[in-house]
């Protein structure tokens, strides 16, 4: 096809009434030959150009282009290294066809822009070689590399930026490439440059729907009746699918003092086991510090961040982004990213401005849900406050003036039946008011309270759980300005072991608690209905709450007999308060 | 007791609940040692009666429509040290106690009819006795000081509120905390009404708490 006259594809009428006609005839079949070999190539670039327009996905765009290069120009081999945005212009990615697989483990390391890719790089004009090991800029193969001779480089521009080049290496029929190659080439680099250009909006409009998606969905279900443990959960998942990353996380707090690693995505998250990083120097501290996101390229090497693969079960990271979550009142945590070393390259597809107004929106949605909360809180612990005021001002004022008027009877009455039923009437309304005085303990009780009343009834509540019964429980006295910090331990672990013994040997249908508080001692009464304990279990498994009594000055009574029930009486008594100058 | 069977123990009884009232007067005056000399169900009304009256023993609710016992008490002992108070609570044994303490109070009466002896409790307090324990409410006035680490509702007091705390605690008037804390008696008045509230006396209203967690953030 060299010899052809026509050139590049035009097949314009000549004149041909001198030839003889044999000639002619020759003439017009080795034309129209040629004119079928060019309209073929033509097809063929059509063809390509058409196809490779056809993938929207910038990998598939880069293999078609390939494909299509290798196809038209005859190459055994063909690369493209795309050119990293910025001034430092090497190679960022490096794809190529034609070498199998072991060939290119054997190779290794991708070029990075040495050489003759580099010349190309520095002057992007095509480049077409018969030996490129002649070249003064080439700069030789590495070991393993298969023999390359001839050699087509062609740039790829979107617009006027250069994107990267196209190398064709060692022509099929090894010759070398022709002018017609390049041509060809060329014609084909332009469409692919207009075909990148197209996928890499389309990719980018992808992402940005992605993440729109992403932040919409976090809004909605933070809208509905999720708590916002599991919406941080989801805002980390959401993060993590979008962008690719290996591992998404949540730090939180606004304190760079302060922070904790609140869930992750992609790596297992045992708080217990994350308790040990140092957040104060890390880079989510920084980020909560300046508001601006940080983006380091190998975290486990970085001076300014904690590597998080030291935790359990987390794979070793390489390039991370760390994001603010800012809300109107600050910074409330960070939002990072990260993907391993070997997963570098999807790191690099991401523009870290979606994920941070992905962060921004899910701040937002979390502080809505978070108020919401709050607000949903506030309106139960009133309405808990509103039944404890009228429990207190209305049902116990009552049953106390009930109280009194049957005192008065019974104190004008001589009758001793009818005084001893009144007794009892005072009793059974005393008891009531106090079990409704625990009611409205109870009510105010907040989740997190400490103090040692409601560390009681957690385990009393708990054990009547386990038991399927309510236990009586019943508090006499100031328990909890009795029971400092240095009793409670004790009084909390012999009330829990007296009621598992209940709840594991007793077979008991009632179950009654009872703290005493006096003056100067503090007793603990467990009773049960049921079947009573022989001796020996008795003293095995309360051997440990009495040396508890005994080492606290204390002793335990137990009084059970087969078949009437057991009662364990534990007392301690009570010390004068330390004067501890350095307590508190 | 013998001596004062001349002259009897004179009462008042603050109770927003007119039944409540008439039940303690009956127990009270039963054994004709004891008279209440007059009664009110109103914070308002107590602290400018019971000034006047000058009764021995003022029983005084801890929880009123519109104030508190422990108010009325502090209030009236500034007037008038000589009038001794008890503070009748429906709530347990802790708040009571500490609503006592603050009060000024020679001792607080639970709402049940057994368990609290009404009528040895104001005898005693009438001879000038106190109900309360030394030693329970040196706990108390302890768990102020230190502010206990576990304690939720004292973890919210600011130093100045723990400070008059721990003097009202120690027995102090308002006039006598205010003087040494070179405050204005009225300054320490609504500290006193502010820790209350805080300390949930009248009521553990964890709403309160969060609300003003939420006004606060």
């Amino acid at each position: 096809m060299e010899d052809d006259p026509g050139g590049h594809g035009r097949t314009g009428g000549q004149d041909l009434s001198q030839a003889a006609f044999d000639d002619l005839l020759r003439e017009v079949l080795a034309r129209v030959d040629g004119v079928l070999d060019e309209q073929a190539r033509l097809r063929h670039l059509l063809d390509a150009v058409v196809g490779v327009a056809a993938d929207l996905s910038l990998d598939g765009v880069l293999d078609r282009i390939l494909s299509a290069a290798r196809a038209l120009a005859g190459a055994q081999y063909a690369a493209l290294g795309v050119l990293s945005p910025g001034p430092q212009r090497h190679i960022r990615t490096f794809v190529h066809q034609g070498m199998d697989e072991r060939t290119v483990a054997d190779v290794g390391d991708l070029p990075t822009g040495h050489g003759l890719l580099g010349l190309l790089i520095e002057d992007p004009r095509p480049l077409r070689l018969a030996h490129l090991s002649e070249h003064p800029a080439s700069y030789g193969f590495p070991a393993h590399h298969p023999p390359m001779s001839s050699f087509l480089g062609v740039p790829v521009r979107i617009r006027e930026r250069v994107f990267g080049n196209l190398y064709l290496t060692e022509k099929i029929d090894g010759t070398e490439f022709t002018e017609h190659d390049e041509a060809v080439v060329v014609a084909l680099a332009a469409a692919a440059g207009v075909a990148i250009e197209n996928a890499q909006l389309y990719q980018e409009a992808a992402h940005r729907q992605a993440w729109l998606t992403a932040t919409a969905e976090i809004t909605s279900m933070l809208a509905d009746d999720t708590s916002t443990q599991s919406a941080l959960q989801v805002v980390a998942d959401r993060a993590r699918s979008v962008s690719g990353a290996d591992v998404a996380w949540l730090v939180l707090g606004s304190d760079p003092a302060d922070l904790r690693l609140e869930v992750a995505s992609g790596a297992p998250a045992d708080m217990d086991d994350m308790h040990h990083l140092s957040m104060e120097r890390s880079l989510a501290s920084t980020v909560v510090r300046t508001g601006r996101p940080e983006v380091v390229m190998d975290v486990s090497s970085d001076p300014r961040a904690v590597d998080p693969s030291s935790i359990p079960g987390w794979p070793v990271l390489g390039p991370v982004m760390v994001l603010p979550l800012r809300s109107g009142q600050g910074v409330e945590g960070v939002l990072s990213l990260a993907w391993t070393k070997e997963n570098a390259a999807g790191f690099h597809r991401v523009d870290a401005a979606l994920p941070a107004s992905f962060a921004e929106q899910a701040t937002l949605a979390l502080q809505v849900a978070r108020s919401r909360d709050d607000r949903q809180r506030l309106a139960l612990y009133e309405d808990r406050d509103r039944i404890g005021r009228d429990l207190h001002d209305t049902t116990i004022q009552q049953l106390f003036a009930v109280g009194l008027g049957l005192q008065g009877t019974f104190n004008a009455c001589s009758e001793p039946q009818v005084r001893d039923r009144i007794e009892r009437a005072i009793m059974d309304l005393d008891d009531t008011v106090k079990d409704i005085r625990r009611t409205i303990f109870a009510l105010g009780v907040l989740d997190t309270s400490h103090d040692i009343q409601s560390e009681v009834e957690r385990v009393v509540d708990r054990a009547g759980a386990t038991m399927k019964l309510r236990p009586v429980f019943r508090v006499d006295g100031p328990l909890r300005s009795a029971v400092g910090a240095e009793l409670a331990p004790d009084l909390l672990a012999v009330l829990s072991e007296a009621l598992t013994n209940v709840s594991r040997h007793a077979h008991a249908s009632t179950v009654a608690v009872r703290i005493a508080v006096d003056v100067d001692e503090l007793a603990l009464t467990v009773s049960d209905d049921g079947i009573g304990m022989d001796p020996v279990h008795l003293e095995s498994g309360l051997a440990n709450m009495r040396s508890r009594a005994r080492r606290l000055g204390g002793d335990m009574v137990v009084d059970s007999r087969a078949g009437a029930g057991t009662c364990v009486t534990w007392t301690v008594p009570l010390a004068a308060p330390r004067h501890d100058p350095t307590a508190g | 007791m013998d001596d004062e069977a001349s002259q009897p123990i004179r009462v008042y009884l603050l109770d927003d609940h007119e039944v409540v009232r008439r039940g303690i007067k009956e127990l009270l005056e039963e054994h004709g040692d004891i008279v209440v000399v007059g009664e009110s169900d109103s914070a308002r009304e107590a602290v400018s009666r019971i000034p006047a009256l000058r009764p021995d023993v003022a029983i005084l609710d801890g929880r009123l429509p519109d104030g508190s016992g422990v108010e009325v008490c502090r209030d009236v002992r500034s007037i008038d040290p000589a009038i001794k108070g008890l503070i009748l609570t429906s709530y347990d044994d802790d708040a009571a106690l500490f609503a006592a303490i603050m009060a000024g109070a020679s001792g607080y009466l639970l709402k049940q009819v057994h368990g609290t002896d009404l009528v040895d409790g104001v005898r005693r307090v009438a001879r000038g006795q106190s109900l309360l324990d030394p030693a329970m409410t040196d706990r108390v006035l302890d768990r102020i000081r230190h502010g206990v680490q576990e304690d939720d509702e004292l973890h919210d007091l600011t130093p100045q509120e723990r400070r008059i705390l721990e003097l009202v605690g120690e027995g102090l008037s308002n006039r006598d905390v205010a003087r040494r804390m070179f405050l204005s008696e009225k300054t320490v008045k609504n500290y006193v009404s502010s820790v209350l509230s805080k300390l949930g006396v009248s009521s553990r209203t964890q709403a309160a708490v969060l609300a003003a967690r939420l006004t606060a953030g």
